[in-house]
């Protein structure tokens, strides 16, 4: 522990440059994984809603699966376990893989609760009218379903965006890693600990923000939710 | 196969150590969590602007960090200003922090479920404050608040993993232990993948059960046994009405 005038005056801005050397790793994690969760939960979602079995009860059995592990383990398979059968990867894509795969299920989820939030009536006069499947999901179902999907979305990222922190227990330099190394070096643990925390929290902070206006605006008239 | 059945004899003590850790890890910081979450609820809905605010900012400030960072703070940090925790603590005050913010949301929408006009006939009838709380608020607000804090308690199960990185031997260190003392990492980890979905499925099934028994009795329900109890502590118009109804 340092006086806090010199941890304000000489600590932070000695150190920070090294901590948002580490945040654009966080960044640059979250937006990966976030693409990948989101493509393959997109898919997985539209799959959940499926009514044959077939479908339906193999992606139940993965997104719960999936859901119900801790994302530390997966990270750990991702990055320890996989070689052991030959499959290596460096450790930011393992990290991306896991978290990509971790939130396939929780997008899947929200994609699914957007979907329901609709009334059945609406899928039943798109197929009433003639139209295809696909087409019904696009111009129909798709529109509406977008807005609840958005905010459900946008609360995910900024989970994401905290769990892309357990990253630094696979060697990925993030945040994390960067604090603790700077621990390591001043022994400054405290303090140090708490401007990455803080960094964190004014990024979510934001987000959650951002989201809560989308929220206000989007969902306004979404008769399940008001 | 065969190999992989001899090897899980060989980890299973460590592998059940683990479970014990990670099970008691678990219940502690639920319970600090809604002790948390309880506290922070009744500030939320204070009448003072002050320490609703204060207890805002808690509450936001924990849902906006990873829970890692915090479990760091804590174990890593504290000991900068002279305080030492045992991983065990640490890991357990983490825990039980984070999930006391968002346990506190889940009360506070059950406290505002409870409409203000059966707190109202409760003192109407001249009862005390106590009981008109643990009579008429709790059984309602009860609820609302049960099956989302199941949900909340799966949850503290897997974010328990989370203490490995703070040196508890709970599920996850054994886990690592056991693989990097051999080549089958895969297996392992996957064998504690299973473990620790069994050890949510029994929170899950609870939260099933409570949430088919409660959500379409909620306000109907509810409202009713609030009436019926209002009713045979001798408050007239309520059993006029109900037997109108009938």
């Amino acid at each position: 522990m340092i006086p806090w005038g010199d941890f304000l005056l000489h600590f932070v801005p000695e150190y920070m440059p090294r901590l948002l050397d580490g945040l654009r790793v966080t960044a640059t994690l979250t937006a990966t994984a976030f693409l990948l969760a989101t493509s393959s939960g997109f898919v997985l979602g539209m799959l959940r809603r499926e009514k044959r079995r077939l479908v339906a009860t193999p992606v139940a059995a993965y997104v719960n699966g999936v859901r119900l592990v801790p994302l530390l383990i997966w990270l750990y398979i991702a990055y320890f376990g996989l070689p052991t059968i030959g499959i290596t990867f460096d450790s930011f894509t393992a990290a991306a893989i896991a978290l990509g795969f971790y939130g396939s299920a929780q997008v899947a989820e929200i994609v699914r609760a957007g979907f329901e939030a609709i009334d059945r009536g609406q899928s039943e006069a798109a197929m009433s009218i003639g139209l295809s499947y696909v087409q019904g999901v696009r111009l129909v179902l798709w529109p509406q379903a977008v807005r609840i999907v958005g905010v459900g979305l946008g609360n995910y990222l900024i989970w994401l965006l905290k769990d892309t922190a357990l990253a630094s227990t696979v060697a990925v330099f993030e945040l994390m890693a960067a604090a603790r190394q700077v621990v390591y070096e001043t022994y400054v643990a405290f303090q140090t600990y708490l401007l990455a925390i803080v960094l964190y929290l004014v990024i979510s902070v934001t987000l959650a923000h951002i989201v809560r206006n989308l929220e206000r605006r989007w969902t306004r008239y979404v008769p399940v939710l008001s | 196969m065969g190999s992989y059945l001899s090897d899980l004899n060989q980890w299973r003590p460590y592998l059940w150590m683990g479970v014990v850790t990670t099970v008691t890890v678990t219940l502690t910081a639920i319970a600090l969590a809604l002790l948390v979450g309880t506290v922070i609820a009744s500030l939320q809905v204070s009448r003072l602007r002050s320490i609703r605010i204060a207890a805002r900012i808690y509450v936001e400030s924990m849902r906006g960090i990873p829970v890692l960072g915090l479990l760091f703070l804590l174990f890593f940090g504290l000991p900068n200003l002279g305080i030492i925790l045992s991983p065990f603590e640490a890991g357990v005050l983490g825990l039980g922090l984070s999930a006391g913010a968002y346990a506190s949301e889940i009360i506070r929408a059950g406290i505002l479920e409870v409409p203000r006009g059966v707190r109202e006939a409760g003192a109407a009838i001249a009862l005390p404050p106590l009981q008109v709380a643990s009579l008429i608020v709790l059984p309602i607000a009860l609820r609302k608040v049960l099956p989302p804090l199941t949900t909340l308690a799966v949850t503290v199960t897997k974010d328990s993993s989370m203490v490995s990185t703070i040196a508890v031997a709970d599920l996850m260190l054994q886990t690592q232990n056991i693989a990097s003392a051999n080549l089958r990492g895969l297996e392992v980890y996957l064998t504690t993948a299973a473990v620790y979905v069994v050890l949510t499925i029994p929170l899950i099934v609870l939260g099933w059960s409570l949430e088919r028994r409660f959500s379409y009795t909620t306000r109907v329900g509810a409202l009713m046994r609030a009436r019926r109890l209002l009713a045979s502590a001798g408050f007239d118009s309520v059993r006029a009405s109900r037997e109108s109804e009938t």
